[in-house]
């Protein structure tokens, strides 16, 4: 039952001031939205494509428009750089002014949802049949807070990426793994068995969630000084500063450098690595080992999915809803994972022998199965920094992973509730 | 005196649109308010009958039948109401009749209804939502089993009538009799007619803004007993109803209480609104007033070119630069974060909080903790360091390599400038990732010329020191060669005659690099050292990019620390109070700039 004091509750809570100043802009911008919310001509499509993936998505959008001709608008697809699409969305749907519909990764869901007028709810038109279609996990990425607001089309997560001529069978375990680097390794002359970016919290994370460690639990509690992602950390450590298996300083462009120029025979990196790897090596992917060190238990990686989402306030949701099916069913799928190089996470495109047939995309697909969507409350943004730095401290042996871990969580449970108390609206 | 009239008459004309445009503001808000909260108070008594009868195993038409009975008991079927249930997406019961017939039960839900859908999804669990349309206030409560949200009703209230006016008709015309008495008196008195137009709006704006109040306070407990009989008469029929079926609804409709209508409606905010008219006015009537008014007209009137040649450029700069500035400025007032964007600027106002938690943060850790690097003056400290450093070492290379470029009868020099100038002209994001992979402390080509003459490697990222120098190195690569521009061009201008003279009287070259090369290029340097410091003061990509702040955050500059505040601990007012310091740093330094070196220019005249 409501509380007494509800009745007034916060959504007209509003001091006379602010409504009267306000007035005059509210009524022009309010008078902007209507006449933008008149009906238009075409449904329109924000992504941040370019090159084959970009064709591959008008491809499908033409597919369908021709289908559909005369019972639905037509699709236009309009490309919105890439570093400014988060933003631009934050700031246009709320206010009217934003597309149909909207392709986007997984990971901003939560903040939208939480800002509120940005993503419609889809469970209306998600029946159990729609939610079997997809590889099992991928709607989770999707879902806040138990109510799901886009459509996974694809994911990508890392893999262990290896060079065949070095390696001929890559290593099932850790332990294999620590084995056949040692064999390889020989730091002075800059040369690795296994090379990643081991202090970013990103490629780390696998590591983290393989122990049962994580940024968050299922109560979406800060868990970062938890002991599994203490026994994470430990394990890096003693590759890195024990066994002297890691380079030093690993950013992202070391790691393909080393991989081109043939001094690291195995990375951990993810479909992207696949453009950036030089010609002249014979690549393979592989799933990443069962960590011996956590009783044979999986590394799981984080995976990004990316999906179709319903912008708040689009005038016809079905119509909208049909197009963002469409694009994540089987057949649309299959267009953007030959011509635009995906990875669906529509089951059944599978199916397809030119999918089934490629080892590179099962191995990626197998990955998946065991990868474990990134975080996708607001929160993980807070995390981000910080967890660098820890990495950074302990792996350099400046102070122990648990003294690091503690200052982390610390400071970010502090970020995480100024963040909240904003929202509950109180007061500094 | 026509003057005095004009600024009373205008100044009095704002205060009274400012006021009524308030005021109807106000009565609306009011009437808005008691349909919202009689809305929500009927949602949740219908939700609560609708969660006991559901738990109960109760048909879809029995539920319907309770619900119509308790509107028809309480007599309130002016609403219109709807249920919705989650469960096979179902529109159980609905008094719209266009929506259910007389007498039909529940239907699946049509696609046109999914809004219906998804307010089972965002209702709060505990409370109620209130959204109002033109329809009306529309609440919604959740139907809520075993502690599921399984369904929701829906109740839409029209606005009732607007009430009472807060300012009666006769103290509107005491108003206008005031007015006239100060009209007469700027007639009569020429020395006084600005002072009224200036104190007339104040005082009126006051006494609005109290009238106003008391008019709402006054109001208020006749409003609140009136609603509370009604949801007593509600609850009585929900419970009668819900007894009929041999259902149990526990206790009674929580009563609406006084405070809740004057803390909600913000009496002291309507006469803050008043005020802030009245003050309007006095500012325009001043304006006109004291002759400002006047003035700018004939200023416009003489040379009306030149003001429309600088219009353009005038409006350019208010809506790119003013509007975002001031803007910044007002954000940085408020606790605004990710979360909270969509909440108005009142709920968001926090004054100077932001500004206190930034400039009384003296907590350095230590005493078992680590030192904090996120200090607001160790970042300070940093950030001057880093901006003198620069410029001294920026200024040093750029004044060696132009004297060593103003060697006359030097060969190549052209190349020599050219590719002096290959710093400054590569793109400075380029030139900091190509150093921040020269220090890599194995593969880096900085740590390998150390181990080709013996030394050992430098891990330059791990300590405060060396991963300043590296951001140092950086730089000051980026900035000699803006430096040497300038001094090159101003050396070029000395006059030769002045070196001959001073050889023949038997100066050194150090006195005469001293005594006449120096003074000569102060007029050249100072501006762009005064520049320099700006830019290296806000030098963002060398920070971010080379030493990203290593180790720990310990060499994070101002600018880059406001970036990570707003775009990775997005709390945007913060970060815009913390960018509103760093412009007042600069600005007090820009001033004493100024004042140091027209000084300077002084004395050379």
């Amino acid at each position: 039952m409501a509380d007494p004091a509800d009745h007034g509750g916060s959504p007209t809570r509003r001091s006379i001031l602010a409504t009267g100043i306000g007035l005059s802009g509210m009524t022009w911008l309010g008078a902007c939205s209507r006449t933008n919310a008149r009906h238009r001509a075409e449904l329109v499509v924000w992504h941040a494509y370019r090159g084959r993936e970009k064709a591959a998505l008008e491809k499908v959008a033409a597919l369908y428009s021709a289908r559909q001709a005369g019972r639905v608008r037509p699709v236009r697809c309009v490309g919105v750089p890439n570093d400014a699409f988060a933003d631009k969305i934050s700031a246009a749907v709320p206010r009217g002014k934003g597309p149909d519909l909207f392709i986007f990764s997984h990971d901003r869901l939560g903040g939208w949802v939480e800002t509120g007028n940005t993503v419609a709810p889809i469970d209306f038109f998600l029946g159990p049949a729609e939610r079997a279609a997809f590889l099992p996990g991928m709607l989770d990425a999707t879902t806040y807070r138990g109510i799901t607001y886009a459509l996974p089309l694809n994911f990508k997560s890392a893999a262990l990426i290896y060079n065949r001529d070095r390696i001929k069978a890559p290593p099932e375990t850790t332990a294999e793994m620590v084995d056949l680097a040692t064999g390889l390794t020989d730091k002075a002359r800059g040369r690795f068995g296994f090379a990643y970016a081991y202090d970013d919290y990103f490629f780390h994370a696998g590591l983290a969630n393989g122990f049962g460690g994580g940024a968050f639990d299922e109560q979406g509690e800060l868990i970062l000084n938890h002991p599994a992602n203490i026994a994470a950390s430990n394990l890096v450590r003693r590759w890195r500063s024990e066994l002297g298996l890691l380079p030093d300083d690993p950013a992202n462009s070391l790691v393909t450098a080393l991989f081109n120029e043939k001094r690291a025979a195995m990375v951990m990196s993810g479909p992207w690595f696949l453009a950036e790897a030089a010609k002249d090596i014979d690549v393979g992917v592989a799933v990443l080992p069962q960590i011996s060190e956590a009783g044979g238990r999986p590394i799981r990686p984080w995976m990004t999915v990316e999906a179709i989402y319903l912008a708040a306030g689009t005038q016809d949701e079905y119509e909208a809803w049909q197009f963002a099916s469409f694009l994540a069913g089987p057949e649309a799928a299959l267009i953007l994972a030959l011509d635009g190089g995906q990875l669906p996470a529509s089951s059944a495109a599978y199916g397809d022998p030119r999918l089934a047939g490629n080892s590179v995309i099962s191995a990626f697909k197998a990955q998946g199965a065991l990868a474990v969507p990134m975080p996708n409350q607001p929160e993980m943004t807070l995390v981000w920094s910080p967890a660098d730095r820890a990495m950074k401290r302990f792996t350099k042996m400046e102070t122990s992973a648990q003294a690091a871990w503690d200052d982390c969580q610390k400071e970010v449970q502090v970020a995480i509730q100024s963040l909240r108390a904003s929202q509950a609206g109180g007061r500094a | 005196m026509k003057q005095n009239l004009t600024a009373i008459v205008s100044a009095m004309l704002l205060l009274v649109c400012g006021a009524l445009v308030f005021l109807s503001q106000a009565s609306q808000h009011r009437q808005a308010l008691s349909a919202g909260m009689a809305a929500k108070a009927i949602a949740v008594e219908l939700a609560g009958l609708t969660s006991v009868a559901l738990t109960d195993g109760q048909t879809d038409q029995a539920l319907a039948s309770l619900l119509s009975d308790s509107l028809a008991r309480a007599d309130q079927q002016t609403d219109r109401y709807r249920l919705v249930l989650r469960d096979g997406k179902r529109l159980v019961h609905s008094n719209w009749p266009e929506e259910i017939a007389g007498g039909q039960s529940g239907r699946p839900l049509k696609i046109s209804e999914k809004p219906l859908y998804d307010l089972i999804l965002s209702v709060p669990t505990e409370g109620v939502s209130l959204t109002m349309t033109p329809e009306g206030a529309r609440a919604a409560a959740p139907v809520i089993v075993d502690g599921q949200r399984v369904g929701v009703v829906e109740i839409v209230k029209p606005l009732g009538p607007t009430g009472p006016p807060l300012i009666a008709l006769w103290q509107w015309g005491l108003l206008g009799l005031v007015t006239v008495v100060a009209c007469a008196l700027a007639v009569r008195l020429q020395a006084l007619g600005p002072w009224i137009s200036l104190v007339l709006p104040l005082a009126a704006g006051l006494a609005l803004g109290q009238l106003a109040q008391a008019g709402l306070a006054g109001d208020a407990p006749v409003l609140i007993s009136q609603m509370n009989q009604e949801l007593n008469i509600l609850g009585e029929a929900v419970r009668a109803v819900a007894a009929n079926q041999g259902l149990l609804m526990a206790g009674s409709p929580p009563p609406f209480k006084p405070e809740l209508m004057s803390a909600v409606m913000d009496a002291a905010g309507l006469g803050h609104s008043m005020l802030l008219t009245g003050v309007l006015g006095a500012l325009l009537g001043a304006f006109i007033g004291f002759g400002a008014a006047n003035a700018s007209w004939k200023a416009i009137a003489e040379n009306p070119t030149a003001y429309a040649y600088v219009a353009p450029a005038l409006i350019g700069m208010l809506l790119l630069a003013f509007f975002p500035f001031f803007y910044g400025v007002v954000l940085s007032f408020t606790d605004t974060t990710l979360l909270n964007q969509g909440a108005s600027w009142a709920d968001r106002w926090v004054g100077f909080a932001n500004y206190a938690s930034i400039l009384i943060d003296f907590n350095f850790g230590g005493g078992g903790n680590a030192f904090n690097y996120q200090n607001f003056y160790w970042t300070l400290g940093v950030t001057i360091v880093w901006t003198i450093s620069n410029v001294v070492l920026g200024v040093s290379i750029g004044l060696a390599m132009a004297l060593l470029l103003n060697i006359k009868g030097l060969r190549g020099v052209a190349i020599y400038r050219t590719l002096l100038i290959l710093p400054w002209a590569i793109p400075n994001y380029i030139t900091a990732l190509t150093w921040k992979g020269m220090f890599h402390p194995q593969f880096g080509a900085i740590n390998q010329a150390i181990q080709a003459f013996g030394g050992q490697p430098v891990q330059w990222f791990d300590n405060v020191v060396p991963s300043f120098m590296t951001g140092l190195a950086t730089n000051a690569w980026l900035s000699f060669p803006f430096m040497m521009v300038v001094a090159l061009g101003a050396l070029q201008a000395v006059d030769e005659d002045m070196y001959e003279a001073a050889r023949i009287d038997g100066a050194s070259p150090w006195q005469q690099f001293w005594y006449i090369t120096l003074p000569s290029l102060r007029p050249a340097l100072l501006p762009a050292i005064i520049v320099s410091v700006v830019w290296t003061f806000n030098m963002f990509n060398v920070i971010y990019l080379v030493s990203a702040g290593q180790p720990s955050g310990a060499n994070e500059i101002l600018v880059t620390r406001a970036y990570r505040i707003a775009f990775e601990e997005y709390r945007y007012g913060y970060a815009a109070a913390y960018s509103v310091v760093i412009f007042l740093i600069l600005l007090v330094y820009g001033v004493f700039q100024i004042r140091a070196t027209s000084a300077t220019e002084a004395n050379n005249k």
